[in-house]
């Protein structure tokens, strides 16, 4: 019996937990504050009835401009696009997946899922955002089958050596 | 002493520099104040306000330790200052400089977010007040204000003010989600004010300008239940349902919408706060709100939430029947979670407990089991089932039989499991924590490692066999294992660790080297989880004008309230915390006991046979990195330490300032204060708090401890503890007469039939050990009489025939060997060599007694040596207890 609920500042130390017992990629607790400080509503926790938080997806917003000049390719892809479609152009931020784990004996029950949809559902809703984006391991078949088979998410483009051990990401959206 | 001109003591130049200094201050050019105020005091080093203000320049300029120690500094000169509280010193140094600058507006700022942090709500209010004044009444002075009366209790002015401000704007000038903050503030207010309809028509008018709909409906379907207007609050709830069905609030809301009595804390409980229910219980089975779940769930199939939710509001059959339903959906989807989901309805948590559900779960489980391992098939069903919904229903078995402490069953029962499927790591793992419970560390060890090999990839297996690494004790290999998962790009690896505040690492870490008797290195540990915390609370600081800036305003009042309780609900700061303190009176017994011991015995040896004795060279594992040297070298800080209670100080300040208040941090105090000069009336305190909270055995162990030390105490010192003494008289009622001697006392307590038993016998025995050295008079009768105890209690459990080892964990074993080398440590060593090892030698030696009088029967010798040879019996029940631990 899990539920799936938006982040409380107080549950951001365990977010840090389960993020550090599920990842490489760790943060200060400081860097979660900022997302909570920031975009509440973008993070959401799966809690047991016991309270504890075994899965968690942490998001935060960009603004375009803002986050294109980090990667040249992305760049160009948005200068094109927004050449293209007008409607981009109005809305200048996009959601952004910063991380997502869920504890080992707690997966496959479709949380990282649940997580996701009210993650994306805010960000639309609450900041108009027009495109969610995220990073992943091109090893990792777990999390690309979540993002592309159950969310419908499509390959942009690759970004070579992305993580600190040199493994490639493939960098992914989804229009909202 | 008042300043009254700060310049007095200066020379000419240094008065003009000064003058530049508090200009560069109003003026934010931080660095070109620095300058100057190093120019005075290079003339005038000890110039307080200088001092003060360069402690500013630098507090600013982001070296903020550098500040505050130059804040101090300035704070010493000028005035006498406390120590150690850094935001209340520096609230003293800018106060000081608005003495001679009252017009500064910067500093006025800054002030206003130290008062922030240190929780001055009425002092903020009038800082906010005045910056208010002198602004020109935008967004942020206005802002800040009204937060302030926020965070001061003044909702209704706050929400006034508020309304004022959002009339007085035109709205392009905010952006459209700080505006719907504002309008959320503000019914938010209204509501903490009482006002439920204005703040319900401040949600409808403004519902076009809001952007968060969730939190909007959400507090619309609340107000609207707490006015009693429940249809639209249904109707509400059903649209906050159709965002997210996985919600346990919403759920709740919607029932209690349709008039049906539920209350969240009757299937949710916190692990943080681990209170078990101690009343008798009155299990729910409500049909209305069964058929409510039934129709909400028909509505929403997706939700998880929903499917078990009925579990813990039926009783008896059909709870049977919904169990059934359960148990079978989630046998066939493979759902390895399913016990732990389920774990809480066999835990005593509230009054909605039912001893009969779990023994429900269990036979459905058996028989679900049962039936797939025959024919493939649920019991009445003839559907065929494949291989892996028999494993997982007989994993279901196997970890019930875990909870029941029946672990030779379960290890069984899983082998042949693992032998029908060897690929399933959660079932794999399983079998490395059921050693663990069997106290079979190293092979638990080995265990999880296998698993984490067969998916090295997977940081949470590798996590896990690090912490079954550091329970083994073998520190080094958790380490370097550990490490495999830190970037390889950092310099430090060690630094990586701690930059990262991985608390859970280090908590492991430091019951390893407490285990290891490297009280020292485990000191270390813990510290570094002290500042870990210390780091939590300082990082509010940026964010409280940040969310001015940001808009952000729900989330910060969140933001303070986590502050308030980080340190005091936190389990990992409670345990961090209170085993330091531990560790520390550890230390502080070792130092005593160094400087001489009332004890008979020979120094020398004692401490050569003792692996933590206070060696003066600092501990080093041959094998560690040169990294780790560091660790070494810093761990003799406590080594050296002359008196180890001081680095517990600062721990018992915050305890006190925020108010922590576990049983396990009363207890630290307790045993702090016990040890500290002067501070018995502090101990006193702290076992107060503790017997207000619940009466333990341990709480009366310590309340004759304070009796006895009061005794040997001088009249100043001595303190009343009749409080105690009745709160554990109205306990123990009848049970225990306290008019007793000590020994007397404990032993009742150890035949009490008031709360756990096995606890009342190991509290009763510890007890009695530790009295043993503040009587020392009584010292032989008390140690005998705990030794006994601990005896009888581990023969009792073999020789009563059902070995109940789910009553005797294997966790009180250890403590009562802990409690049992404690004893022998303190024995004297004979002065012959006597190898009196079985219990015929004792024989003999005290036929050899009889014929020497010089040694009669009360010889200490002959008399501690039987103390050793009940110890060598438990040795040997525990291993008969538990065969497969090597603890024995
Ligand atoms: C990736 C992760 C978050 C998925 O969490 P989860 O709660 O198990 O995911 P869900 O149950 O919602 O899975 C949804 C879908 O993802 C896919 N998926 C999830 N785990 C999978 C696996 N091990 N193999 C293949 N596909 C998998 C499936 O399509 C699944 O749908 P299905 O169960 O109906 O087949 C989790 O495996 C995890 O925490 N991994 C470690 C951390 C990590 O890699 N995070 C991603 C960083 S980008």
């Amino acid at each position: 019996m899990i539920q799936i609920r938006q982040a409380r500042v107080d549950d951001y130390s365990y977010i840090q937990n389960c993020n550090l017992h599920n990842l490489p990629e760790n943060y200060q607790q400081k860097y979660f504050l900022y997302h909570a400080l920031s975009w509440p509503q973008l993070t959401h926790v799966a809690e047991t009835p016991a309270g504890e938080i075994v899965g968690y997806v942490l998001a935060k917003l960009e603004d375009e401009d803002k986050a294109a000049p980090k990667d040249p390719k992305a760049t160009t892809n948005l200068d094109s696009d927004s050449a293209a479609n007008s409607a981009e152009q109005d809305s200048l931020r996009h959601g952004h997946i910063t991380s997502i784990s869920v504890m080992r004996k707690y997966r496959r029950l479709g949380l990282a899922k649940r997580l996701m949809i009210q993650s994306q559902q805010a960000m639309k809703a609450v900041y108009k955002a027009h495109k969610v984006s995220l990073h992943v391991r091109v090893s990792n078949k777990a999390a690309i089958n979540l993002y592309t088979k159950k969310l419908s998410f499509t390959v942009d483009h690759t970004e070579e050596k992305y993580y600190a051990d040199g493994e490639d990401a493939f960098a992914m959206n989804l229009i909202l | 002493m008042g300043s009254t001109n700060p310049l007095k003591d200066l020379p000419q130049k240094s008065q003009v520099q000064f003058k530049e200094a508090l200009k560069c201050f109003e003026t934010r050019e931080y660095k070109n104040g620095l300058k100057a105020t190093e120019f005075i005091l290079k003339k005038t080093p000890t110039h307080g306000e200088s001092l003060s203000l360069r402690g500013l320049f630098l507090f600013n300029l982001g070296k903020k330790e550098e500040g505050y120690a130059s804040v101090k500094d300035g704070l010493k000169q000028n005035i006498k200052s406390s120590i150690n509280k850094k935001y209340i010193d520096a609230i003293r140094c800018y106060q000081q400089a608005l003495n001679i600058d009252p017009e500064n507006i910067q500093i006025y700022r800054d002030l206003a977010v130290l008062q922030t942090q240190t929780r001055r709500f009425s002092e903020l209010v009038q800082t906010r007040e005045l910056l208010y004044k002198h602004s020109n009444k935008d967004f942020i002075p206005s802002i800040g204000l009204i937060i302030s009366y926020r965070l001061d209790g003044q909702y209704l002015k706050a929400a006034r003010c508020l309304e004022k401000y959002l009339d007085s704007i035109s709205k392009q000038e905010l952006d459209t989600n700080i505006i719907s903050e504002l309008h959320l503030f503000k019914a938010n207010l209204l509501e903490l004010g009482g006002k439920n309809e204005e703040a319900l028509n401040t949600l409808d008018t403004n519902y076009s300008q809001i952007c968060d709909k969730q939190v909007l409906k959400n507090s619309q379907a609340r107000i609207l239940l707490k006015l009693g207007r429940l249809e639209e609050s249904q109707q509400a709830y059903l649209e906050l349902l159709d965002l997210n069905c996985d919600n346990a609030e919403y759920v709740v809301g919607y029932l209690k919408s349709c008039s049906l009595d539920i209350d969240m804390n009757l299937f949710y409980f916190s692990k943080k706060s681990k209170t078990f229910f101690a009343e008798s219980s009155a299990p729910i089975h409500s049909e209305p709100l069964l058929s409510a779940i039934e129709e909400l769930n028909q509505r929403y199939p997706d939700s998880h939430f929903l499917i078990t939710l009925p579990l813990y509001f039926s009783t008896g059959d059909k709870f049977k029947e919904l169990a059934q339903n359960v148990m079978k959906l989630y046998f066939t989807k493979g759902v390895p979670s399913l016990f732990n989901s389920l774990k809480s309805l066999y835990i005593n948590f509230s009054s909605n407990f039912d001893p009969k559900r779990g023994s429900i779960l269990n036979e459905v489980a058996e028989n679900f089991s049962a039936s797939l391992k025959s024919s493939n098939r649920f019991p009445d069903s003839e559907e065929e089932q494949s291989k892996e919904v028999y494993i997982w229903a007989e994993f279901y078995c196997v970890q019930y039989l875990d909870l029941n402490g029946e672990y030779n069953k379960a290890l069984n029962r899983l082998d042949a499991l693992i032998d029908l499927d060897d690929s399933i790591i959660e079932i794999q793992m399983f079998k490395a924590k059921l050693y663990k419970h069997m106290g079979d560390f190293s092979l638990a060890e080995t265990t999880m490692n296998k698993v984490r090999n067969m998916e090295p990839n997977d940081r949470f297996l590798n996590a896990k066999t690090v912490k079954y690494m550091f329970r083994n004790n073998n520190i080094k290999q958790a380490e370097d294992t550990f490490a495999i998962f830190i970037r390889n790009d950092t310099t430090d690896k060690q630094q990586e660790i701690l930059d990262l505040q991985v608390s859970w690492y280090m908590l492991e870490r430091a019951r390893s080297y407490t285990r290891k008797r490297k009280n020292a290195r485990a000191l270390l540990c813990y510290e570094n989880i002290l500042t870990f915390f210390n780091e939590y609370y300082d990082d509010q600081l940026d964010f409280h004008s940040y969310c001015m800036r940001k808009g952000t305003i729900s989330s910060y009042f969140e933001m303070v309230s986590w502050g308030d309780n980080l340190y005091s609900s936190n389990p990992i700061y409670q345990t961090a915390s209170s085993e330091y303190v531990q560790n520390l009176c550890v230390l502080h017994d070792k130092n005593m006991k160094a400087f001489g011991d009332s004890l008979p015995k020979p120094k020398a040896p004692a401490q050569s046979k003792n692996p933590s004795a206070p060696v003066s060279v600092p501990e080093t594992d041959k094998s560690e990195k040169p990294e780790l040297l560091d660790e070494a070298a810093k761990s003799t800080v406590y080594i050296d330490s002359k008196n180890p209670l001081e680095f517990a100080k600062p721990v018992l300040d915050i305890w006190l300032k925020h108010n922590v208040t576990s049983a396990a941090v009363l207890n630290a105090q307790f045993e702090a204060y016990i040890r500290l000069e002067n501070s018995l009336d502090k101990a006193l305190n702290s076992l107060v708090a503790a017997c207000d909270k619940s009466i333990t055995p341990t709480v009366l162990v310590n309340y004759i401890r304070l009796k006895e030390l009061t005794k040997h105490a001088n009249k100043n010192s001595a303190v009343d503890t009749s409080y105690v003494l009745a709160k554990l008289t109205e306990h123990y009622s009848t049970q225990i007469d306290f008019t007793k001697p000590n020994v007397e006392i404990l032993t009742q307590l150890s035949q009490s039939t008031i709360g756990n038993k096995a606890q009342n016998i190991l509290a009763a025995s510890i007890g009695l050990e530790k009295i043993a050295h503040i009587d020392t008079n009584n010292k032989l009768v008390l140690l005998k009489k705990s030794v006994d105890l601990l005896y009888n209690f581990v023969s009792g459990f073999e020789s009563s025939g059902s070995l109940g080892t789910k009553d005797l964990k294997l966790a009180y074993l250890l403590d009562i060997k802990e409690v049992y080398s404690k004893i022998i440590e303190n024995i004297p060593k004979p002065k012959t060599k006597s190898k009196n090892k079985s219990k015929t030698e004792v024989t003999n030696a005290n036929d050899t007694k009889a014929q020497n009088p010089e040694n009669g029967d009360k010889s200490p010798n002959n008399e501690y040596s039987c103390l050793q040879d009940t110890y060598q019996e438990f040795l040997e029940s525990a291993r008969r207890l538990y065969p497969h631990s090597k603890t024995f």
